[in-house]
């Protein structure tokens, strides 16, 4: 479903549906960077993130289209 | 599920490891007694503070739901490969069910208990690791 992201809390809530239905992400962590690109009109939101009870907490980052709220690239940045 | 802060996570983690083995020692107390359905419960206990324990000192979350626990020893087991965190899970469940209809025997629950005991000590490790590298 389209909806427009204006604020960052969305673009959180963007982010954390998407990591923990798509990317089998369990426990969500912290968010450490979440910012709009105006010119790409893309929201990028840096969190970390852990796929299991044992494993660490990984950084991720998440790009959300501003005008459509859905995901453009999602990737885990750091082993 | 919910969050704690880092803070709390190792205190709270000992508090059930404390509280685990404080069950364990009852389901031998209630075995002594003759208690076989006291037992299992304190086994169950056990286990699931165990589980509670894991949880908090790895994620700083407090496990609210008899369900959630099903879904952390899938993931454990998962996560770990070992079968036998799920079975042993399973027969700390039925042990826990068996409070309420006692259908097992004295020594269907010792023969439980064994693989219990082993399930409890594998999640207690796991938990004093956890705790170790936060320390």
């Amino acid at each position: 479903m389209s909806q427009t992201v204006s604020d960052a809390r969305k673009a959180i809530e963007i982010a954390k549906d998407y990591v923990t239905q798509s990317m089998r992400v369990s426990y969500w962590g912290d968010v450490l960077e979440c910012e709009i690109d105006k010119e790409m009109n893309e929201w990028k939101v840096i969190f970390t993130a852990s796929p299991g009870i044992l494993a660490p907490y990984y950084k991720y980052e998440i790009f959300i289209d501003a005008k459509t709220g859905s995901v453009k690239k999602a990737r885990r940045i750091e082993k | 599920m919910t969050s704690t802060e880092p803070a709390e996570k190792i205190e709270r983690a000992r508090a059930y490891l404390n509280q685990s083995l404080e069950y364990f020692e009852n389901a031998s107390k209630a075995f002594k007694d003759g208690n076989p359905e006291k037992a299992g419960e304190f086994l169950w206990g056990s286990v699931a503070t165990a589980l509670k324990a894991l949880v908090m000192a790895k994620k700083g979350i407090e496990i609210k739901s008899h369900s959630e626990f099903w879904d952390i020893a899938r993931e454990l087991t998962r996560e770990t490969g070992d079968m036998s965190i799920y079975e042993s899970y399973k027969e700390a469940n039925s042990l826990h069910s068996n409070f309420y209809d006692s259908r097992l025997s004295l020594d269907d629950i010792k023969n439980s208990s064994k693989k219990i005991a082993e399930l409890v000590k594998k999640l207690r490790n796991l938990t004093k690791d956890a705790i170790r590298n936060q320390a």
